[in-house]
Parts: C-alpha cells; structure tokens; sequence
C-alpha cells in the first residue's frame, strides 16, 4: 500500500482520524522539541570541550613579541572577545547570540562564521546528499540480490561485500579512485573538483563504506522477513517468489532500512572532512580542518553543531515518517 | 452467524458418496514419503490419502514430523538441504517432479493452506485489503478490479466475517486472532482449491473460538467437497473433526485408519499413550493419586483440623491498568479460597485476568481494593521484608520453562539459587535440598549439570518445579504450567504435581485456560471472563451443572467433551 | 527461484549443520584468527619480522617497486614499507585498544544503569547518549584531539569518546531485554537482592554482544585512528602509524601507488578478520 492510500486510509473516518491526527501533532510537536534541545545541548557539548583548548590565535598572536601590544592593548581585545570572562559565562553570551544567529567572527580570517560555513554548506550538502543516495541504491542491490539469488557462491559473495566495504579505510578507497578513474581512465580532471565527475568519484567514495551498514541491516531485516509466517503463507497462496521478495518481504524491512539510513548520516558528514580533502573541495569538512589548523575556535564550533543539527533535523524527520511506514505505530505515537 | 448454526445442525454427517461400493479415487495419495536434512532423514517411509470433501488428520507430538509432511506436500520446506523422496499425487498427478513454474500453478488455486498462528501470517504493514487483493489478482480470469473485490466479497461472506469493509479497511494488528483466522481461511478458499492443508489451524486461538474455526472448516469440507489435511498435536480435535487419522512419532507412522478404529481400539502402544495422556478423553486420568492424597489428608499429620480456615483468601481483589487512554479492570472484585492441601483453578480465556490474579497473590501487582491472605498473613506488596517471608512459603511455577531459566545457570545451581539466596543451613544441606527436589520431579541425574538449553521442554519444567520447591513451600502458584508442553510430557508433568501434592500436602493456585486437565486436577475452580468472576464452586459441581452460559461454552468447547461416542 | 531462496533465513548458513558449525570455526574465521596473530606478533617483536630498518632508508633505493629485496617496496627515503608497517602495528593497535577499551566501560557503565536504574537516570543518560550520538563521531574525534592535542594516545582517547554512545545505547538494550525475562522475576521472587540480580543474572545474559560489539568496534577504531593520523592529527613522522602511512603514500600516489595501496590493504584485513571474528560470535549467540 502506498503512502497515499495510507494517508486517505486515516482521513477515510472523520472521528478517529481526527484524534489520531491530534495524536500525531502532539508526538511531532514532542520530538521536534526534543530535537532542538539535543541541537543546543551539542553546542555546549563542544563549546566546553573546546574551552579546554590550552591557546587560540589571539592569545599566541597578542603574547607574540613582534605584535608589541601594551598590556591596556591586550586587555581591550580580550574584552572584545570575551575572553576576560569566565567560562561559563562565555558559554552563556555565546549560546544566546547563536540562538539569534549571530556565530561570531572567525578568529583566524575575521570573517563572519555564518559566511564561512554558508560558502561552504552547498559544496558538502551536493557531495553528502549525492552520496546518500548512491549508498541507498547500492545497498538496495545488494539486499535484493541476497534474497533474488538463490543460495550459491554468488549469493555468498553478495553477502560478504558489505564486510569488505567496511573494512577499507575511505581514504584509501578515494586515493584508488583517483588513481584509477582520473589518472588512469581520465574520467575526470582533478584540476576542477566540483566537477559532476570529481563529485561523483568522491561521493562514491563516501558511499561506499556507508552503504555496506545499509546493505547489512537490509539483509537481515529482509532475512527476518522470510523466516516469518506471512512470507510462507503468501507463498503458498500461490504468489510468485519474486513478488514475496518484493511485496512482503521488502516492504516491513524499510522500517530498520529507512532508520540506519538516518544513523550513517552522520559517518557521511565526518566522513567529508577526509573526503573533501583528498578531492581538494571546498566545503565544511575542509573548513573544519582549517578551523582545527588554525585552531579558530567559533568556526569549529559552529560546523560542528551544523553538522549535528542536519544529523538531527533528518533523523527527526525519519521518526515522523515512523507511524506511515509501520501501521503498528500508528495511534500509539507515545514512544520514546 | 447462520453459516456455524448451520454446522452445528448437521453435525456428523458423512460426506456423500455416489456409490458406497467404489470409493472415489482419492484427492492426495502421499506414498513411501521421505524428506531428509542433509544426512538426517526426519520423515520415514509414510504413506495417506485424503479422499474429496473428507478430513484427514496427521496427529503428532513436537518433533514427530507432522508439519515438515505437510510443507512437503505443499514444497514450503525452508531448507535447501531439504530432499524429499517418495510420490505424493495429487488428482492423479505426480507433484514430485512437476518443476517449480508448474507447482506454482498449483498453489493456492488447488491445495489451499491454513497457517498455524493467524497472528504472525499476515504482513502486519500491509492491510488486509492490499493483501485480499493480491490474492483475488493470482484467481485467473480475475482481471478487473471489480472481479476481484466480488471474489473477496463472496469468500468473506462464505466464511462468516461480519462487517467486511471494515475488515478490509484494517491492518492485521486491529483484529483478533479468531477474525485474522477466518480471513486467512477465506482468503485460502478464495481461488477455489481442492485441497485445504490446515497446519494446527486453532491451536493459537481460545478454546470457544478455536470451536467456531473447526466448525468453520467442518463445513466448508462437507458444502464445497474439499479435502482437509489437518495436521494436530491434539488428539481430541482429531477424533472429532477428522474421518481418518495417522499417527505419527519421530517421523514414522505408528497407526492409520478410520478415526473410530484409531480411537475405540488403537493398536500401537504409543497411540494407546497418546490417547491416555489427552485430558479432554479421560477425566479420572489422575484419580487414583488424588484419593491417595485424600485418603492421607484426613489420617495422620496431613490432617485436616475441623473447621479450619482456608489456607489462602482472596476477598474482593481488584486491579485496573491505564491503557492508552482507557482502564481496564483486569481484576474486579474477584474472591475465592483455597482449602490447605487441596487445588484451586482459576479458568478462563486471554484476558481474562487469571494471570494478574495469580501474580498478586505473590505481591507482584498492586491491589486497587480487597485483600489477600496466605496462612492467615495478609499479602502486602509495599512491605518487602514481609513479601520475602511469604515467599519462602509460597512459589511460583512460571508458563514457559523456555524462559523461566537462567541460560547461564546449571541445573543443579538453578535449584540451589532459593537455598543460597534465604541462606538456608550449610552447603551439604543445600547440596541435599538440591538432590531432594530433582528427585521429587523424577529429573534424570545424567542431566543435573547441565544447563537449560541441552534439556527438553518437559525436563525444563520439571527444573522450574523443583526450584519452586527447594524452599520447602506449601503454597505454589502454577500459571499454566504444561501449556507450552506437549500432552504426553504434560500428563508427566502432572502426575508429579499430585504426587507431590500427596505426598507433602501442598496447596496450589492453577491457573489455566484449558478445562480438560482442570477436570482432571482441580478441587474447586473460578471461571473468569474479562476479570469478574462468571462462576465458581466444585470441579464436580460446576462440569456435571454449569449455571453461567459462559461456563457452558467453555465446557463444550474442550475438544471432544461430550463425543464419547467416538473417544471411549 | 526456488522456496528456499525465498523463505530461508539465511541461505548461507543453511547449508550446514547447525551443531557441526557451532564446533568447528568455518575456514575465514579461523583466516581472521591466523590474521590477528599476525598482527600481535608484529605489534610485540617487529625486529623479528624485518631485518630493514623502519626509519633509516637508502636513498639509492628509493620508490623501489615490490618485489624480492623489498617485499613491498620503498618510499622516497627508500625506506622498506613492510618494516615500517611492521613497526607501526604496536602503535596502531594499541591506540584502537585503548580507545575500545574506553568506550566499553565508560559507555557499558552509562548502559547499565540507564537500563537498571531506569526512571531519571535513564531520561539523563539517554539524552546525553543522544548527544553524543548527534555529533557525526569523526567530528567529535576531531573535536576531542583539537581539545587535547595532536598525538596517537589522545587520537586513540578521542576515539573512544566518539565511541561511548553505541556502547551505552546497546548495553542498554540489553540490560532491558534480559532484565524483563521471566527467569529474573523468578530469582527476585526467590528473595534475590538488585545487586545480586544484576552481577549474576543481567551482567552474565547481557555481556555476550556487547563483548561482540567491542571487537567490532576494535576494527572500527583502527579505522578511525587511521584516519586521524591520515590527516596528521596523531604522531608526526618519523612514525609509521598506518592512517600515517597512506597519507605520506598519497603525495606519491602517481610514481609510487604501492605506498598507498599496501598499507590501505593491510588496514582493510585487519578490520576484515575483526568484524569476520565478531559476527561469528554474534551468530554463536542468536543460535
């Protein structure tokens, strides 16, 4: 049944469905704020962690000799930046002035934080989304294959890829590709990294190991599936195999499927910081490598939270779609 | 509803034969099957037939092969390792060599399955009207949509499911077990098949609906003429619902024949067993024990003083969940008394509430309203040093033995845990508690080291009676205690309960949901229905003059009660 | 497409006989073990391994391709890669060890008493796990090292951290799962008190797969401490850590592929024999 039917299915019965849409309305607005309240708490999370940072540039540059600031000079643009002040107060202005929007002034370029990460996000969100999706897609053949194939050597290998895919460092797998598509095959330039074939390569490089999780729970949920009644009883009612795969196996498995996808997010975005660095990108994995260089504290902190608020934002999305993927959850919305 | 009326009506009617001289060549002739696991063969050399519109039943304990005949004949056999040797034709045909593509036509349109547990066999994501559909769309002709919807239309009505619209607006996790088997059923009769393979068709339902799905059946047999394979643990269905039975153990066939040879005169020593074992055939299975108990129980130290009270009391007990937005009186306002050294049964369906009384009287719930006294001590829950007092009197013998037991654990240090735990004497008095109990359960020695996975599920539960023991209580719980059980390991499993009654004149709280073996073990009993009690008084009185209408039905639904016709 | 193929299990598996199985390792489990060895060999007595010298090279030599002298060739130093790899194991495996070490009982002892204790503790742990886990974890690491500086150890502990949550989140699971069987409620009818529920009964049912996850999270962690060191966040050279390997490899990675390709490989069948070894385990479980 489609999401579609699923969602006329609920307006079909005026009383019940209101309820159960007042229901769904309550649980969305609970997890959103939850939601949110994880996203602030990574902030202090990191914030904290940072401030135990031993220096930051503008204490090594007003101690330097050469800069011969006189110590009223110093104390001022200490003051400017608050670091006269304790650290939990920091923590505080600094927390309030992001919840405005205002991320400060990157320490090491002066720029505003907002636009180093704007110039930023685009080039990371294109590679990220492009390598979620090639991860899905590879992942999806995987797990058909495992259960299309009949049991068998090939089936065995389908089944041991994923374990392989993991075990490769991706940086490894990006220095490969590089090797053998743009130096050996010049599939691509390596001159323009943002090109739709450099973008490719290192979207594939971040699907790979990240589609190997999706493959493995795919497969098991699908393996689960097929020992459970309804496999048999669809089967011996006559039903194709192929269409038990695709009908009763594959539908009640997008709900661990759909999950995990969420989860390797995150290994996506961390992943980008290697990624973008051997593709020679731009984005916010290479900001954030700049940002540790020059140990630029609110550009760090500020993509570092980025980072977990769409980890976040996505994963709260996929727990909405909970109820419409499973209808066991529908009306009893009050999980944890 | 008119179409159960109906079967009850005609009850025991044959099915017709043109010519009683010449039998009909029979639907399904199963010859010299075998089916091995790799090197295992686990069905040996069995050969049946089904004739059209006649029921035949494979009756067998766990282990004995049953199931894996009928996937065999339905090639559903989940292993590749699977070989199947032997014939097995259906209307002529030879299905053994037919090619998977030409089997697949078979299935569904001309051998129809009826699946164990209606619960798990439908795709729970999926509503029963995606899934009605995709079943009318395998019909051939069914083209259009509205052919399909008039074949899911008929084949609902046929098998009796009120409201079909909202049925098929549903999801399977909506609907009871009872609704989910009848569209199962119509959804297997849909296509028309000639044969209908019904694996344990009600052993998941309740007693009063697994009579309506058998009557369900019955006439869907006799008014379509279709064959039934009825694959059963339980005798007594068999005896009733079935013209010929085969008996089978460890994958060979023990005994065949018309149902009322196998049943007045069995030939094989294990049919005989078998039969013996089913409570609903044999209600003074365990008299002698019990009179011995009696007999004890008014001589000696067992003695019962005159005019004692009863040793347990529950006197208007209530408890009521917070569901969602809803309460539910699981309890309410439930009395009854247990007299020392006799068994009380609480009987009812799921739901009912015998579980949550049960588990109060051990200060596991907390009550809403009533009382609850064992020896005259009242049970309080909040009072924990209380609660650890009672309970060195007072045990539980959990359903399920399969997780009842620390994997973990031996034997021997499962039955020790209560001994070590109260710090009761030395290790050598522990050690002889042990030994004391395992004996007491009849538990062979060969297995005390071992742990819980190497032991059948009898043995298992003979290790959770002893555990129950080793305090030396005199109150024990049992909530079900053989449900999970087959019945000749249940009928074990009893006998060393009474035993143990007689012999140490314990006093027990049987909760259980099936009446055959509360006949056959209980003093008094309360039946219970949605948490109130419906009635309650003797064994005796109750069976020979149910009062309630509820009660009525529940006697007449213990398999082949009141067919002594055919059982005796 | 046959039945089997649709409703087994698992196809693979199977094919064999259960209890055969359960006694005897199949042949790439036993691979991994034989890898592992290896591995702890190489970590305890490199110089046993080598007779070249990790960080002296002869220049004559160097970009040699593999072959005899040099198995796996040489660097622009004309420095043997083997003996450098070789060398590098100790550092490599201990710094994943340090930092498995770190996530299971930090994150073990957050799981247990969410799923114990339940009630407030579980609502706080839970949240800080869900923190934990919104922060991507190469990130955190990266965070983590920034904060405490750049070498292998703190790469390692900072790996450990980003590794707290899946540990608590499973252990949890775990505790809840086994804490609600029936065989608990029998031995705390049995007069069994919390602490002696939770060391006997719930720690015992409820380590196996955590044990599993912890060497997964082994392979996991040399993956991760590779990468930090590929990005020059661990030990600076001379060392010959192996994420630190690739990264000199790369800035050759045209004249010389091998100067990636070998140390990338031996890192791909480290992680390969560990996770091969961890779900073996994890299989002898759900059977």
């Amino acid at each position: 049944m489609s999401t579609t039917a699923v969602l006329a299915d609920s307006t079909a019965a005026p009383p019940a469905a209101a309820a159960s849409l007042r229901r769904y309305a309550a649980f969305a607005a609970r997890r959103t704020a939850r939601a949110l309240i994880v996203i602030v708490l990574a902030y202090v999370l990191v914030f904290l962690v940072l401030a135990a940072l031993p220096g930051d540039p503008i204490s090594a540059q007003l101690e330097s000799p050469q800069a011969g600031y006189t110590d009223a000079q110093k104390a001022q643009i200490r003051k400017f930046y608050g670091l006269d002040q304790p650290v939990l107060l920091q923590l505080l202005i600094s927390l309030g002035s992001a919840l405005r929007g205002n991320l400060g002034l990157s320490l090491s370029t002066s720029q505003p934080v907002t636009t180093v990460l704007g110039d930023a996000i685009g080039s990371t969100l294109t590679l990220a989304t492009t390598a979620l999706a090639l991860a899905v897609l590879i992942a999806a053949v995987l797990g058909l294959l495992s259960r299309l194939l009949g049991p068998g050597p090939l089936n065995a290998l389908v089944r041991a890829l994923p374990a392989a895919f993991l075990s490769t460092p991706n940086f490894v797998i990006g220095l490969v590709l590089i090797q053998v598509l743009a130096v050996g095959l010049g599939l691509f330039s390596l001159v323009d990294p943002d090109s739709a074939g450099s973008t490719l390569a290192a979207a594939l490089t971040l699907a790979i190991p990240v589609s190997a999780q999706i493959a493995q729970v795919l497969i098991t949920a699908l393996d689960e599936s097929a020992g459970q009644d309804y496999a048999e009883v669809a089967l011996a009612r006559g039903l194709p195999p192929v269409q038990v795969v695709l009908r009763h196996l594959l539908r009640p498995s997008l709900l661990p499927t759909v999950t995990v996808v969420g989860l390797v997010l995150g290994e996506v975005l961390g992943g980008s910081l290697i990624t973008e660095t051997i593709f020679g990108r731009t984005g916010i994995g290479t900001v954030v490598q700049k940002a540790v260089t020059a140990q630029d504290v609110p550009v760090l902190l500020a993509a570092v939270v980025l980072s977990a608020g769409v980890f976040v934002v996505v994963n709260l999305v996929i727990d909405l779609l909970y109820p419409l993927l499973d209808p066991r959850l529908r009306g009893t919305e009050a999980t944890r | 509803m008119s179409i159960l009326q109906n079967a009850r009506d005609t009850q025991g009617a044959v099915a017709p034969s043109p010519d009683p001289s010449l039998p009909p060549a029979p639907l399904l002739q199963v010859c010299g099957l075998r089916v091995a696991y790799g090197d295992t063969e686990v069905v040996h050399d069995v050969s049946f037939s089904v004739a059209e519109g006649s029921a035949l039943a494979l009756i067998g304990e766990s282990g004995s092969g049953k199931s894996t005949i009928a996937r065999a004949v339905l090639r559903l056999l989940a292993s590749r390792r699977a070989r199947v040797d032997g014939s097995i034709t259906l209307q002529g045909r030879e299905l053994t060599t037919l090619r998977d593509g030409e089997f697949l036509a078979l299935r569904g349109r001309v051998l129809g399955f009826v699946p164990q547990d209606p619960g798990s066999s439908l795709n729970p994501v999926r509503s029963i009207g995606a899934q009605a559909h995709e079943a009318a769309a395998l019909v051939p002709g069914a083209r259009r949509r509205a052919d399909r919807e008039a074949l899911v239309r008929t084949a609902f009505e046929r098998v009796g499911i009120e409201d079909p619209l909202r049925i098929l607006r549903s999801f399977p996790h909506q609907l009871s077990g009872g609704q989910l088997q009848r569209v199962l059923i119509a959804l297997a009769i849909l296509p028309g098949p000639r044969l209908l393979v019904a694996d344990e068709p009600t052993s998941a339902l309740d007693v009063t609906v697994q009579k309506q799905i058998l009557d369900l059946l019955d006439d869907l047999r006799r008014e379509l003429g279709i064959g039934v394979l009825l694959i059963t643990h339980d005798l007594a269905i068999a005896a009733a619902r079935a013209q010929a039975v085969v008996v089978l153990q460890d994958g060979e066939v023990r005994e065949a024949g018309p149902t009322s040879q196998v049943f007045t005169a069995p030939r094989s020593a294990y049919s005989r067993a078998l039969r013996a074992d089913v409570p609903g055939l044999d209600a003074d299975r365990f008299a002698s024990v019990r009179a011995q108990r009696d007999a004890r129980r008014t001589e000696g130290t067992l003695a019962r003083r005159p005019g004692e009270e009863p040793h347990v009391v529950a006197s208007g007990i209530s408890r009521t969940f917070r569901v969602g937005e809803r309460d539910v009186r699981a309890v309410d306002d439930v009395s009854f008394a247990i007299a020392r050294g006799s068994t009380h049964a609480l009987v009812g369906e799921s739901g009912s509430g015998k579980s949550t009384a049960a588990r109060s009287l051990l200060g596991l719930e907390r009550l809403d309203a009533g009382t609850l006294t064992v020896g005259g001590r009242q049970v309080d829950p909040a009072d924990g040093r209380g609660l650890r007092d009672l309970r060195r009197h007072l045990q539980i013998v959990h359903q399920n033995p399969f997780t009842s037991l620390d994997p973990r654990f031996t034997v021997q240090r499962i039955v020790r845990e209560p001994l070590d735990l109260y710090r009761v004497g030395d290790r050598a008095l522990r050690a002889e508690r042990t030994a004391w109990a395992l004996d007491a359960v009849r538990l062979p020695s060969a297995v005390r080291s071992r742990r819980p996975a190497a032991l059948s599920g009898g043995q298992r539960q003979r290790v959770a009676i002893a555990r129950a023991l080793a305090l030396h209580p005199d109150v024990l719980v049992l909530d079900e205690p053989t449900s999970a059980l087959d019945v000749t390991v249940q009928a074990g499993i009893l006998e060393v309960l009474l035993a143990l009654q007689r012999d140490l004149g314990l006093t027990y709280l049987f909760i259980s949901h099936d009446l055959g073996v509360v006949r056959q073990v209980a003093d008094t009993l309360t039946v219970l229905r949605r948490g109130t009690v419906v009635e309650s008084g003797s064994v005796r009185d109750v069976f020979t003059n149910p009062q309630d209408e509820y009660t009525r039905r529940l006697i007449a639904s213990i398999p082949a009660h009141g067919r002594t016709a055919v059982a005796a | 497409m046959t039945t089997a193929a649709v409703l087994s299990p698992d196809p693979l598996t199977a094919t064999r006989p259960l209890t055969r199985a359960r006694r005897r390792p199949p042949i790439t489990v036993l691979l991994s073990f034989g890898v592992i060895v290896v591995v702890l060999a190489w970590s305890l007595a490199p110089g046993l391994f080598t007779r070249h010298d990790p960080a002296v090279g002869v220049p004559d030599d160097k970009f040699t391709a593999p072959g005899a002298e040099y198995w796996l060739g040489t660097d622009h130093l004309g420095r043997d890669l083997l003996a450098r790899i070789i060398h590098g194991t100790a550092s490599s495996i201990t710094s994943a060890l340090i930092a498995v070490a770190i996530g299971l009982v930090v994150g073990g002892a957050l799981g247990l008493l969410s799923g114990y204790l339940g009630g407030w503790v579980d609502v706080v742990i839970g949240r800080a796990v869900e923190v934990l886990l919104a922060i991507p974890g190469f990130l955190l690491a990266v965070v983590v090292v920034t904060a405490l500086g750049y070498d292998t150890r703190n790469a390692a502990i900072a790996t450990g951290v980003s590794a707290v949550a899946v540990f608590a989140r499973l252990m949890r699971a775990e505790v809840l799962r086994v804490r609600t069987s029936v065989f608990i409620e029998a031995a705390r009818l049995n007069g069994g008190s919390s602490a002696y529920i939770l060391s006997r009964h719930i720690l015992p049912n409820a380590v196996r797969p955590v044990v599993s996850l912890a060497i997964l999270q082994f392979g996991v962690a040399i993956l991760v401490i590779a990468g930090l060191a590929f990005l020059g966040y661990g030990d600076p050279p001379p060392a010959s850590d192996w994420g630190l390997l690739v990264a000199d490899g790369r800035e050759h990675l045209i004249r010389a592929p091998w100067l990636v390709i070998a140390p990338g490989l031996v890192i791909a069948v480290v992680v390969l024999s560990v996770s091969r070894i961890s779900s073996w385990l994890d299989q002898g479980r759900t059977r």
